[in-house]
């Protein structure tokens, strides 16, 4: 009996070993991505989560995480040190960086009309950059260099008022212990009008500052290991980004799986002052222009914010966004 | 009942009856879709008439407005309020006085019922602006704005464009404002009011019970709202439509297709290149077809 289901085991085999030879390789891991964001969990990375919560970098093979920002997270360190493998940065943040030597390198802009304002309560009636002499202006990493370029355009020197970084609060917002409040009309701002203030806004673009928002960047070691995956983050980012943009009434629910004590009135009031901001009708989501680069650059060295030199086209690379929107 | 117990008489007359109902059936889906056909050839030719009127309206519009203020920036009083407040000295009293007489002039230019919301004046080389009829725009900076670059050459309009400061769609033209040597004195610019535009668009529809004709830039966003739009904050969310998306290619035809409330209708879209917008003329199916569906 044994020998006689002998032949039939090794054909057996044979078959098994046939089918297994037969069937697909087997799906190949998804390449773990950081993402480290500029702030919290909120509406103004929307696009980032879309692309994650619609599989489009499931679909790139990536699977990635975010790592929330805040007023006291150096974001750029992450990227540098490798612990996280793309960041979001303002564009001036970039520049500066590189002009100190610090190897980022930008891949495409999302917020290509800065969000950046400052506000003060309207008793106080400030309404010019120049009411803010001798006051104490609250400023985030991402704000300061705005406010200095803004400032030097209208001939009022860093000594002649002070920062203070503080997060976003509306408790410390409310206490009136810093008048000027330098913040992202599309996210804290947002939170302002929501909770009924009567604000004063002065606009940095009034006044010769015109830099681009939250920008996606990497370091030039990574883009040089891994240009396939820079290729595929962008692109699921970019298109993410763009389903953002086409549904904003869907974003509260996602940006409610990342940040589930949000509310989602004023996340949809954020996503919908995101849209001219994100969507100036000018090219496609994420693209940057060179002339922008190198009008910022030219700004924040005729206001005294860049010091060293600095060949601006480091900074940033089209290599990505030619190669998605060919 | 089997046909085979009927007479030959009474075969004969079904098979006739059968064949005219036959004959019938297809004379009236022929009509039918004649006249569905004739309908929608008609509405459509309405609706494109309406787009074409709506488009020289716009233009007629927009020439007039460029006209005025050229008009107004060779007037030799506004230049000469212009060189009193250069010539004087900076914060000086007879730099306030210059500077309220340049405001006087203006303002007969800007505010309500007038054709301008506001009229600024810029410095040539700043752009810094020096007057307003809004106080509030004094001591602001135009110096990338397309109205101050091309205004200091010749007559320009900026066509509709976020606003940042303002954070809302806006329209401003300008011309520069020259000594008689021809020196460039300053830059004149004159926001327009869009009400006017969504007024111009507005007028030709209405003669039908769900037409509607609007305008959507280049983000995809409303400028002037339709007629039957549900609530505003669905058009603060941007069109994505078959038509929008299509128009904003920079084409311009027709369609049948769901509109921005998913609700069937004959749609012309038209690109207006001078404008560099869309526009959006259309009417529900349900109106466009009423008769012949009743007729069905």
């Amino acid at each position: 009996m044994r020998n006689a289901m002998r032949p039939l085991a090794i054909l057996s085999l044979a078959a098994v070993l046939s089918l297994a030879g037969c069937a697909p390789p087997p799906t190949p891991l998804p390449t773990p991505i950081t993402v480290q964001l500029a702030w919290t969990h909120q509406a103004q990375f929307a696009g980032l989560y879309a692309a994650e919560s619609n599989g489009l970098y499931a679909a790139e093979g990536l699977a990635v995480s975010f790592v929330e920002g805040g007023v006291e997270v150096d974001k750029l360190a992450p990227v540098l040190a490798g612990t996280a493998q793309f960041g979001v940065a303002s564009a001036d943040e970039l520049i500066l960086a590189r002009s100190q030597g610090l190897p980022v390198r930008a891949l495409a802009t999302i917020f290509r009309r800065s969000p950046i304002i400052f506000v003060s309560d309207a008793k106080l009636n400030f309404t010019r950059p120049q009411d803010f002499v001798g006051k104490t202006i609250r400023v985030s990493a991402n704000v300061v260099a705005t406010l200095r370029a803004m400032m030097a355009w209208v001939g009022i020197g860093p000594d002649q008022y002070t920062v203070v970084y503080l997060p976003s609060d509306l408790a410390l917002f409310d206490s009136g212990d810093v008048p000027v409040w330098g913040i992202f009309s599309s996210s804290f701002g947002v939170t302002l009008k929501q909770a009924g203030y009567q604000l004063n806004t002065v606009y940095p673009d009034d006044y010769g500052v015109h830099f681009y928002g939250d920008t996606l960047f990497t370091t030039d070691a990574y883009a040089a290991a891994h240009a396939d995956q820079v290729l595929r983050f962008v692109r699921a980012s970019l298109a993410g980004w763009t389903y953002a943009i086409e549904n904003p009434e869907a974003m509260p629910a996602v940006v409610q799986q990342y940040a589930p004590a949000a509310d989602p009135a004023i996340e949809d009031a954020q996503m919908l002052a995101n849209l001219p901001l994100v969507n100036t009708g000018e090219d496609h989501i994420g693209w940057m222009k060179p002339d922008a680069w190198a009008a910022m650059a030219v700004t924040l060295r005729t206001q005294g914010v860049l010091t060293q030199t600095l060949d601006v086209t480091q900074v940033y690379t089209l290599q990505y966004l030619e190669e998605i929107y060919k | 009942m089997k046909l085979g117990r009927l007479g030959l008489a009474a075969q004969l007359a079904l098979v006739f009856v059968l064949f005219a109902a036959g004959i019938l059936l297809v004379l009236g889906l022929l009509a039918y879709g004649s006249g569905r056909a004739g309908l929608q050839a008609a509405t459509e030719s309405e609706l494109l008439s309406k787009a074409v009127d709506i488009e020289t309206a716009l233009d007629r519009w927009v020439a007039e407005r460029r006209s005025d203020l050229t008009i107004f920036a060779s007037s030799p009083d506004l230049l000469n309020e212009m060189e009193a407040l250069a010539a004087a000295a900076p914060n000086s009293g007879a730099a306030a006085a210059a500077h309220a007489q340049l405001v006087r002039a203006l303002q007969p230019h800007a505010g309500a019922g007038r054709p301008y919301l506001v009229v600024l004046v810029l410095d040539p080389v700043t752009a810094q602006v020096l007057a307003a009829t809004d106080p509030t725009e004094e001591g602001k900076y135009r110096e990338n704005q397309p109205y101050f670059l091309n205004g200091r050459n010749g007559p320009y309009v900026q066509n509709v464009y976020y606003s940042t400061t303002l954070q809302r769609p806006a329209m401003t033209v300008s011309a520069p404002l020259r000594a008689a040597d021809g020196r460039l004195v300053a830059v004149l610019a004159g926001r327009i009011d869009l009400a006017e535009m969504n007024a111009i668009v507005q007028a030709r529809t209405g003669l039908r019970q769900t037409d509607e004709a609007f305008l959507v830039n280049s983000a995809h966003l409303i400028v002037t709202l339709p007629r039957q739009a549900p609530n505003v904050a669905v058009l603060q969310h941007g069109l994505y439509t078959a038509a929008v998306n299509q128009c904003l290619t920079q084409t311009s035809g027709v369609t049948s297709a769901p509109d921005y409330r998913g609700v069937p209708a004959l749609i012309v879209y038209r690109w207006l290149p001078e404008r560099k917008m869309c526009l959006i003329v259309k009417l529900d199916q349900a109106e466009a077809f009423a008769s012949v569906w009743a007729f069905g």
